[in-house]
């Protein structure tokens, strides 16, 4: 015990007796033996079956141990096929139901109990003695009707605050393990909640029960064989005795279990993972991604495994599709695409890349052995920190801490700083910064190495695209703490408990930016002073101090949801860029998922957030439809059209990006893709965004400069893409937000968004006139804009044909979908990754089935236009029919269900959305995280939950909001930008202010 | 994860026992590692042990002997823990094979059974029908969908690069009714019966400790159904498997590794048997403070 020996955490510890107090186990087996054997050979002997004896050891742990008598018996009977009626309690000794089986065996027990008397199990009194020294009381539980008298045979009663035996549980009516009960019960007896209470069991059948019974921690004591199973069943740690138990580090296992969820303030502002799971290690990799908008950099180990997914993505850096990598699923590829050299954005080789050995053994993952793995990601600062504790067969200790970040103040710049230390013993420590990757060609396969010449201390390193003619560099200076020249390779002789520290600068540039990449990265990190390290740390965390100001949101009353809440601004920010000529990948900088393609997302989910929080950034990223205008025109042209159609997914020139197929990795079927051709919303969806960002900020300047020949183009190209039928104009051929339903007419959602476009680009042509005559005359002569053309366009708005409510209020969704085939999805249809769905595409092309929200994103972007009654049949209508195989559905409908007046749909599919990526529910974060649901749950808090409205006075919360909100939320804080001025907003519990 | 360099052939001087030299000779000479071949019990040959237990000429580089006395299992695990072998080739069936061999309970020795059980390190099975094919191109992985078994095809994916081979991954979902009869209702492998993919999350859930290069060994997938030994017979005679590796859950006694003893007793190839390794804690500390339910990520790593 310490000297002063601290207050526990944990309240009480409740034993099962048998296996962990008492050493009763050996005589229940042989009773269970005896019993069975008997019957079994009479059985053989009436020639029902061969006799096959019972198994003290393995028939014993795998059914009977640890459960009743009753359910002991018919969980071994039922193993060997044969099933005997229960009988009653009071059958005698000889009849063949469970329950006089049951009684014979417990005969048998008492007569060897009484013969043989009970031995205890002297660690585990001598752990009770310490426990109840240090104030926690105890309890012990045993599914035997003789528990009393077994623990008095051993005299240990006085050691027990609580006892339950079997003799309880029958007149408490408990059911046996795996139902919690009677450890349920023991945690009631002592006045706690089972939380914080630790349950000790040697049985899978306890360990389960103490798992569901939600306590605090779950111990299981494996006396032999028996590790595996109670790990399966749920034990946080198995020991082979509970005289390896330190209450002290117990204490501490205890905490760390019990603080799972975020609960402290602090909490919200990291996010944490420890321990490791091969399983998950990729989806990690996309949480605990670093970067700053110029660039991503994935979580990865720092000293990665042969199979990390250990990216750096440059934005813009694209190359000709490599078919190996994935599409938007593990499972999906696609074709080769060499006519467009930049079909996929470049993976590039990891730059915190570190080799580290002490003592001549390597230490990474894959060697091990290792003790601890924590990764933490600081939200308020952005970085990232990790963790590793080594300690090999003869106990040798060596802790190895990073710190990384992308810095926000030097877009160029990475930091790293490496602390190694050997905690209980002295060794040779040997760090290797290099860049190489030996495996390059498997991991980036769009890359070239190149080999600049070398510079002093510098590592230089560039790799050149394969098709597009990019050129990426990188300049690595890395020093050890006293040393005072940089190397790439450092060794130094640690001692015991003397931390050595390294720092890394890495420099990135490319040819997008600077002529000569190579010489550019040199001279960043040659420029680079390591006093200056301190400072550009802190320069980099005063830019993210700046982030909160205008990102940050807080509820009261919920750590949790302000830590996912800044999770989600963290990585927003961390994928945006004040770059005109790049825009986000639907998964961002985090991961490879959809050839880093840029899609409607950013203008229909992720504007909406910026233009509130970031305005400068919203202006950037319509920046970037403005110059790939040309890409849209030269598509439209090609497909027949006039004006500028965008493509479904974009990359570097605006060209269609999109694959024509899917290749199945498995079967290698193909998969037709029909969205490049067909989902043409995209291109009203842009422009929809740039009347959007003008209303919320009257960025003038922008208008006239770029958002004008946004909107004409657009126009134009729906004025030639709708088709003239009777009186109406339709549009054909489309594929609508559902992307369950291709070649459809007359999608509600393309309609409605194209009468848009065309409509407001007639008034902002009117009001360019108005405003800036010489720009409007400039840009009718340079788009060689004809006098009718603004009257076409208001002619065709005007005629275009809109999908109405039918009688009971439902619009249909495109010309004919009523009469195909119903269907409601059940729930455990919902929220997967649509692969069935491809698979099987033609047939779910015939039935109501729909994907995502698409006929309700029109209230959802026109709240004014639909009564609340047609917003409620719709709702109605859609919600039960759509699976939300897309990431984009759940936001849609909270916010929806919030304005209806749903609260618990709206939170329910607001969590979904808020936590997608933190628990990964669509199950494929392994390729990056989510950004338009993220801000799309922004969206729902903002507009949906507290229901704000932005009028010419700025933004304010609806007076109703309360009603809308979890009950236990107290208060919320954010603030939003609206014509250049940030309002701080704040709604308290029952005070209805702004 | 190790190579595989240090591989254990404990030898009673029988011609059954004797069969895993080949094998094992040839594995270590395309690991770079040693063979240790283990005699317990009896007098040693003083002069030329290694002949007089029928090593041939030629493959006497490769091995070294190591003499024990005492109770055969034992001195087998205590030679795994000492010499740092981490694979052992083994009979199913020593100097007794001769028994029954229809009769589920006689198809594994006592000292086989013993050292399956206990070993640390995979085991490489000799099967009573054993016939040697050197060398071996094709490995055979079926997984349950129990992540307990993962390890297997880690195993076999770096086994396949280093020797190699190419690696067919197998599921048989077991006919309906079965699937109803299970008890506890821990049907744990249900997802992974609907659709291919779910196999590519096996490759996923082991790729970050194998490398590209491991992972592209894998050259199918077989999705069945039906009684998962037929099935899995079946494939091992279309696909010619050399090598079955199999994860398992290291218990032996009746009622358990129903599958394993059936294809003990038919199939001609080498088992190679892996034992899950203990899973990692892990946690990510995020999620709502009332309820695990909506964050099931809270409660994940727990049974199943």
């Amino acid at each position: 015990m310490p000297p002063a020996a601290a207050k526990l955490s944990f309240r009480a510890v409740v034993f099962d007796m048998d296996g962990v107090v008492t050493r009763t186990a050996d005589l229940h087996a042989a009773a269970w033996k005896e019993l069975f054997d008997d019957y079994l050979r009479a059985r053989a002997d009436r020639g029902a079956g061969m006799f096959e004896p019972f198994d003290a050891k393995g028939d014993y742990l795998a059914y009977v141990d640890g459960k009743p008598r009753q359910e002991g018996a018919r969980s071994f009977l039922a193993a060997r096929g044969i099933t005997l009626p229960d009988g009653s309690p009071d059958d005698p000794p000889d009849a063949e139901t469970i329950y006089a089986l049951a009684r014979r065996k417990d005969e048998l027990f008492e007569r060897r109990l009484q013969r043989r008397g009970v031995a205890v199990f002297d660690s585990t009194t001598a752990l009770i003695h310490v426990l109840r020294s240090r104030a926690v009381a105890t309890a012990v539980v045993t599914s035997s009707r003789h528990g009393r008298e077994v623990l008095q045979s051993a005299h240990v009663t006085a050691l027990f605050d609580v006892i339950l035996d079997g003799t309880d549980a029958a007149r408490l009516e408990l059911k046996g393990k795996p139902d919690p009960d009677i450890f349920l019960a023991a945690a009631e007896h002592l006045k706690l909640a089972p939380r914080q209470c630790i349950v000790i069991e040697d049985a899978a059948a306890g360990v389960m029960a103490g798992r569901h019974g939600g306590f605090g921690l779950v111990i299981g004591v494996d006396r032999g064989g028996n590790r595996q199973a109670l790990m399966r069943s749920g034990a946080d740690i198995v020991v082979a005795d509970l005289g390896e138990v330190d209450v002290d580090a117990l204490d501490r296992r205890f905490r760390n279990r019990t603080s799972a969820s975020p609960r402290e303030p602090e909490d919200a502002w990291r996010v944490e993972q420890e321990g490791f799971d091969p399983a998950r290690e990729h989806e990690m990799e996309s949480l605990f991604t670093v970067g700053n908008g110029y660039l991503g950099v994935r979580g990865s180990l720092d000293m990665p495994l042969p199979g990390s997914q250990a990216d750096l993505f440059v934005a813009g850096i694209y190359d000709r599709k490599q078919p190996a990598l994935p599409y938007s699923e593990l499972e999906f590829l696609t074709a080769r695409r060499d006519e467009y050299a930049y079909a996929e954005r470049v993976p590039l080789p990891f730059p915190y890349r570190l080799r580290v050995s002490v003592g001549g053994r390597t230490l990474d993952l894959v060697e091990g052995p290792w003790r601890e793995l924590r990764r933490v990601l600081d939200l308020r600062h952005g970085g990232l920190q990790l963790f590793y504790l080594f300690e090999d067969k003869q106990g040798r200790r060596t802790a190895i801490e990073t710190w990384r970040c992308a810095s926000l103040a030097e877009p160029h710049l990475l930091l790293q700083e490496v602390t190694v230390t050997c905690e209980n013993h002295d060794a040779l420590v040997e760090i290797d910064t290099s860049l190489h990757d030996p495996d390059l060609a498997d991991h980036d396969p769009h890359l070239r190495a190149l080999v600049p010449e070398s510079a002093d201390d510098v590592e230089l390193r560039a790799y050149a695209t394969q098709a597009s003619g990019y050129t990426v560099a990188l300049a690595s200076r890395a020093r050890l703490s006293g040393e005072s020249r940089d190397r790439v390779y450092v060794q130094a002789q640690g001692k015991a408990g003397v931390a050595l520290r390294l720092r890394r600068c890495v420099a990135i540039h490319t040819n997008r930016h600077d002529a000569d990449p190579i010489a550019a990265a040199r001279a960043r990190a040659q420029g680079f002073s390591w006093d200056a390290f301190d400072r550009a740390r802190a320069a980099h965390e005063a830019c993210w101090a700046e982030v909160w100001r205008s990102a940050d949101v807080t509820i009261g009353g919920s750590v949790a949801t302000t830590q996912a809440l800044r999770f989600n601004a963290y990585h927003l920010r961390i994928a945006a860029n004040r770059d005109p000529r790049t825009s986000i990948g639907a998964r961002t900088l985090s991961g490879r998922a959809y050839e880093g393609h840029v899609f409607w997302d950013v203008e229909i989910f992720m504007l909406p957030y910026f233009v509130r929080t970031f305005p400068d950034i919203a202006r950037s990223l319509l920046l970037y439809r403005y110059y790939t205008l040309d890409g849209a025109r030269s598509r439209a042209l090609s497909l027949g059209y006039r004006g500028a159609c965008y493509a479904w997914e974009s990359t570097v020139t605006g060209a269609d990006a999109t694959p024509r197929q899917i290749i199945l990795k498995t079967s290698h079927k193909k998969i037709p893709i029909y969205t490049g051709h067909e989902q043409v919303h995209v291109t009203a969806d842009i422009a929809f965004a740039v009347i959007r960002y003008f209303e919320a900020t009257g960025d003038a300047a922008f208008m006239t400069e770029a958002g004008a020949e946004i909107l004409f183009e657009t126009a134009r190209f729906w004025a030639s893409r709708c088709v003239r039928k009777d009186d109406r104009y339709h549009i054909e051929a489309v594929t609508g937000p559902d992307e369950y339903h291709h070649t459809v007419n007359d999608n509600a959602y393309t309609n409605w968004m194209a009468r848009f476009n065309l409509e407001h680009a007639g008034r902002m042509q009117r009001w360019l006139a108005r405003q800036a005559p010489e720009i409007w005359k400039a840009l009718r002569s340079k788009l060689a804009i004809a006098d009718e053309e603004p009257a076409l366009w208001a002619a065709v708005a005007e005629a275009l044909y809109l999908p109405q409510a039918n009688a009971s209020g439902v619009i249909e969704q495109f010309e004919g979908y009523f009469e195909l085939r119903d269907y409601v999805v059940p729930a455990s249809e919902r929220f997967h990754p649509p692969l069935r769905r491809l698979f099987e595409s033609e047939k779910i092309n015939g039935m109501q089935l729909i994907k995502q929200a698409d006929v309700l994103m029109l209230p959802l972007l026109f709240p004014e236009r639909f009564t609340r009654e047609v917003l409620a049949a719709n709702y109605r209508y859609y919600e039960p029919r759509t699976d939300h195989a897309s990431s984009l559905s759940p936001a849609v409908h909270a916010t929806l269900a919030a304005r209806l007046g749903l609260p618990e749909q709206a939170q329910d599919y607001w969590r979904r959305g808020l936590w997608l990526d933190l628990s990964n529910t669509m199950g494929n974060g392994a390729l990056g995280i989510h950004a338009a649901s993220m801000a799309g749950a922004w969206q729902t808090l903002v507009y949906g939950l507290l229901g704000i409205h932005v009028g010419d006075d700025g933004p304010v919360v609806d007076r109703e909001a309360g009603r809308r909100l979890p009950a236990r939320w107290q208060s919320v804080e954010l603030s939003l930008y609206h014509h250049g001025k940030r309002y701080p907003l704040r709604w308290t519990a029952g005070e209805e202010e702004r | 994860m190790k190579i595989l360099s240090g591989i254990g052939l404990p030898l009673d001087g029988s011609n059954v026992a004797l069969r895993g030299l080949g094998c094992a000779v040839w594995m270590a000479s395309r690991l770079g590692g040693r063979v240790h071949v283990l005699h317990v019990g009896g007098p040693a040959a003083i002069a030329n042990p290694l002949q007089a237990l029928g090593v041939p000429e030629r493959f006497l580089p490769l091995v070294d002997f190591h003499q024990a006395n005492g109770d055969p299992a034992t001195e087998i695990l205590a030679a795994e823990r000492r010499l740092g072998i981490d694979l052992i080739v083994l009979s199913a069936r020593g100097a007794s094979s001769e028994a029954e061999r229809s009769d589920p309970l006689t198809i594994m020795g006592h000292v086989a059974r013993e050292v399956i059980e206990k070993s640390a390190a995979p085991v490489l099975l000799l099967p009573l029908a054993y016939r040697e094919a050197l060398p071996w191109h094709s490995v055979l992985v079926p997984i349950s969908g129990e992540a307990g078994t993962d390890e297997s095809l880690a195993v076999a994916l770096q086994l396949a690069q280093t020797l190699d081979l190419t690696v067919t991954i197998a599921h048989v979902a077991a006919a309906k009714e079965e699937l109803g009869k299970k008890i506890l209702g821990f049907l744990s492998d249900q997802a992974h019966h609907e659709y291919p993919h779910m196999l590519n999350e096996y490759v996923a859930r082991v790729s970050p400790m194998a490398s590209i290069k491991e992972r592209e060994r894998i050259e199918d997938f077989c999705l069945l159904h039906g009684d998962i030994a037929l099935e899995l017979l079946g494939v091992i005679e279309r696909k010619r498997t050399g090598l079955l590796v199999v994860g398992w859950h290291g218990q032996f006694v009746a009622g358990h590794a129903r599958v394993l003893k059936t294809l003990i007793q038919q199939v001609s190839c080498p088992l190679l048997l892996v034992k899950a390794a203990p899973r990692q804690p892990f946690r990510l500390k995020v999620g709502e403070e009332t309820s695990d339910l909506e964050n099931p990520i809270s409660t994940s790593g727990s049974a199943g």
